[in-house]
């Protein structure tokens, strides 16, 4: 469960996002997108509790974020993953150090063999003991998908998850998002790829200038558009068509 | 049930062993086999030295020891601190990017997190403890005692120096003010203080020289005075445990004190840490309701300020010559940092100036301008680099761009070179200036040491470069090589100095001997000059090939 309302946050003199209110129920896949500098990895941040929100109410996995408290704030964190784009990664630990250390982190029982598990559906078991710098852009992506999942969180954030993948790649992401959602995860994936994200997501969340431009079911945002054959097309009528207003 | 502090123990010793593996895979390599058999030289030598001559040197009085170390710290600390206020954007606690999104993205308290980063400066702690020993060791009767207290204080005074970034980074606009006049009066106290020492224990109209060997004298007096002690309370009982002489209870004491008081430093920062994240969100929230904050487009900021930025480039083109357009781009991005920092770097410079001027003060005639023209050397090789760290080294996470470029390797070279190397000769030329005013040394002192002085510039900047091209180091960076990076540059400074000043006399002895007196002048005079541009444009040559040799997919060092 995840609900947001009237979230603003202020960069100095710059505000980044302004009044973005939605919700998600367990099992949905919400695609947040929009233009370069819409406010979606600042929305993002705030749910995931990495900065404070300025302004607003948050609810995120249960835990009240408005308050600002370190107990609700540490209880957010048990249970929700944040993948930002271009993950930044221990330059000094492998790649199985990395996920030893989150299993012991997060306290997940059995982490060794889930890692194990996890690597091999991201296909990247043979890299196991390498440094994280001898890692390419996708493969860093992968391994940040893979911390992120060996806890099983309830909600999880993923900023860009499909830049830098290989074709399999994407498609294990896009099957193990439905999976997830599909056994009760909340999930919102901010992507530029609409084409790739329209069969997994059921709700669009469209931000432009820091302001949410629409949000709701996917199905409801096709029916607004008829003429649009593909979610891509319904998107550009609708930041068109809000644009022009 | 293991606890998060076990977690980011192993985490810490997981790094730790990953890096040092690294550190011998990077020493053995073959790009890098120069500079490691130069640092094991070192070492060493530095060991052998400890050992061998240290050790049979007069010892230092206890007591100015104990003040000495616990002064010094403070002095460290006030000059950090004033570093601190002046900086535009304090960086959260230092965490570098994958410590903040794992650890403080992880079920952690912000407290532990704290702990674990004041654990990562250990090993830094630990290495200038290993130097600091060997040299202080032969004054003391316990050096076990002495590592103990010295290292317990270094970790203190990183911790202290983290707090007060803290403690900065939630200060409103106006309190910022507030403590940027404070604390520039606490130095400006600190300096009069210093000066006011060198003063009282140098004889009247002694030679310069005098003065220069009584600065340290004058620097410890200033550290033992009674302000300073009061504010040095912290790391009095490390300075008592470092200084021990005779085994006793009191001894068990200074170390559960010293020890003691890292928890306690600790907890502050944890406790100062929340309170800036409080402060800073207070503020956002007052300016959110306030409504004062940029509503526009950003296209109209953008368009303001890019058009001054198309009439300095414009400028910068006009005044370069032709065959060097190719680096107008380089030399416009600099002027454009040397705009944003102007104030940062007119300071950095108005200081070593005053002090070059000081051998002014002392009365005597003969030697002033000698010392004077010493002074500006010794800054533009140890003072102007770190000053002006405009050139390559500050663009390691960017060489990768600035290798796409389509320029030759000197053109790189002299757009990355050229206005820090205007700014250094700059501040030579206005010291000598005002000192050629008071003294009058005469056309061939002004003239010679003016193209001289210039020539040690470009070269200064070049070999830094140079440096930096074939042994890579990020800007922050700790460690052992980055300690032995720091001495034997100051070491190969100190012999270059030597060397030239050693190649200068036997110059005008040879000059003198071959020519008679009123050709002589002349001929040395731009004998010098011409002989130190052929080695500076040499540098420059040097630093270029370096830039043509720079490999990113090898020489780029790791985080």
């Amino acid at each position: 469960m995840l609900s947001c309302d009237g979230l603003r946050k202020l960069y100095e003199d710059h505000l980044a996002v302004d009044g973005v209110s939605f919700s998600l129920d367990p099992g949905n896949i919400g695609g947040l997108v929009g233009p370069n500098g819409a406010g979606k990895t600042t929305t993002m941040r705030c749910l995931a509790g990495l900065i404070p929100a300025t302004d607003g109410t948050l609810q995120v996995a249960g835990c009240d974020l408005s308050d600002g408290g370190s107990n609700s704030l540490m209880e957010l964190k048990r249970r929700l993953a944040y993948v930002p784009d271009d993950p930044p990664l221990f330059d000094d630990l492998t790649v199985g150090q990395h996920l030893e250390f989150i299993g012991r982190i997060y306290g997940v029982d059995d982490h060794r063999r889930k890692s194990t598990e996890l690597l091999d559906y991201f296909q990247l078991r043979d890299k196991i003991n390498a440094g994280a710098t001898t890692l390419s852009r996708g493969m860093r992506q992968k391994l940040a998908i893979c911390c992120a999942y060996l806890y099983d969180p309830a909600v999880l954030l993923l900023d860009e998850p499909m830049t830098g993948l290989d074709p399999p790649g994407i498609r294990r992401l896009l099957e193990s998002i439905k999976n997830r959602a599909a056994a009760g995860a909340t999930v919102i994936i901010s992507s530029h790829l609409l084409a790739m994200i329209q069969d997994v997501c059921s709700h669009l969340i469209v931000m432009q200038h820091g302001k949410l431009k629409y949000f709701g079911d996917v199905n409801h945002l096709r029916t607004q558009f008829p003429n649009s054959k593909s979610l891509e097309e319904a998107y550009f009528e609708a930041t068109n068509t809000l644009a022009a207003v | 049930m293991s606890s998060p502090h076990q977690h980011l123990t192993w985490l810490t010793l997981q790094r730790a062993v990953f890096r040092l593996r690294r550190a011998a895979n990077r020493m053995r390599s073959p790009r890098r086999i120069v500079a490691s058999a130069i640092a094991l030289i070192f070492i060493c030598a530095y060991i052998l030295n400890g050992f061998f001559i240290l050790a049979s040197r007069s010892t230092a009085d206890v007591e100015s020891l104990r003040l000495w170390l616990s002064g010094g710290m403070v002095l460290y600390l006030i000059y950090h601190a004033v570093r601190c206020v002046w900086t535009d954007k304090q960086v959260d606690m230092e965490y570098t990017a994958a410590e903040s999104l794992w650890l403080c993205g992880a079920p952690l308290k912000r407290s532990t997190v704290a702990t674990y980063k004041v654990n990562t400066v250990l090993f830094s702690a630990l290495l200038k403890t290993f130097f600091l020993v060997i040299a202080l060791a032969p004054d003391v009767r316990h050096a076990g005692l002495l590592a103990t207290g010295v290292f317990v204080a270094l970790v203190l005074l990183e911790t202290v120096r983290m707090i007060w970034q803290r403690l900065i980074s939630g200060l409103s606009h106006r309190y910022l003010v507030g403590a940027r006049v404070a604390m520039s009066a606490i130095a400006a106290a600190v300096v009069i203080q210093f000066f006011a020492q060198l003063a009282s224990i140098t004889p009247p109209n002694s030679q310069p020289g005098i003065y220069v060997l009584n600065s340290f004298r004058a620097i410890g007096r200033v550290a033992s005075c009674d302000g300073i002690q009061w504010l040095a309370l912290p790391w009095r009982p490390a300075a008592l445990l470092a200084t021990t002489a005779e085994i006793t209870t009191h001894t068990a004491v200074q170390f559960l004190a010293s020890v003691a008081l890292l928890p306690c430093a600790i907890l502050a920062l944890v406790r100062i840490d929340a309170w800036a994240a409080t402060a800073i969100l207070a503020r956002e929230r007052m300016r959110l309701q306030s409504g004062d904050y940029f509503r526009g487009s950003n296209a109209e900021r953008y368009d303001e300020g890019h058009s001054q930025d198309d009439t300095l480039a414009d400028r910068i083109e006009s005044l370069m010559p032709v065959r060097l357009r190719d680096s107008v781009a380089l030399v416009w991005r600099q002027a454009l940092s040397i705009r944003r920092y102007s104030g940062t770097i007119l300071f950095s410079f108005f200081v070593p100036t005053v002090l070059c001027l000081s051998p002014l003060l002392t009365g005597r005639v003969g030697n002033q301008w000698a010392f004077i023209v010493a002074g500006i050397s010794l800054c533009t090789m140890l003072l102007a680099p770190p000053a002006l760290r405009l050139d390559f080294r500050r663009d390691l996470k960017r060489m990768l761009l600035l290798r796409a470029l389509p320029l030759r390797p000197i053109h790189a070279v002299l757009g990355q070179l050229t206005l820090p190397v205007l700014i250094t000769i700059g501040f030579q030329w206005t010291t000598l200036g005002i000192a050629a005013m008071v003294i009058g040394p005469g056309w061939s002192q002004i003239v010679g040491w003016g193209g001289m002085l210039s020539a040690l510039a470009v070269f200064t900047f070049a070999t830094e470069n140079a440096l930096f091209l074939a042994y890579p180091h990020h800007e922050n960076a700790q460690g052992l090589g980055m300690v032995v990076r720091a001495n034997v540059m100051f070491l190969g400074k100190a012999t270059l100095i030597a060397a030239a000043v050693g190649a200068l006399l036997v110059w005008v002895t040879v000059c003198r001997s071959i020519f008679s007196d009123p050709i002589s002048v002349p001929v040395y005079v731009f004998g010098a000059v011409a002989g130190t541009w052929i080695l500076a444009t040499s540098a420059l040559m040097v630093t270029a090939w370096c830039w043509r040799r720079f490999d990113i997919s090898a020489d780029l060092p790791p985080e």
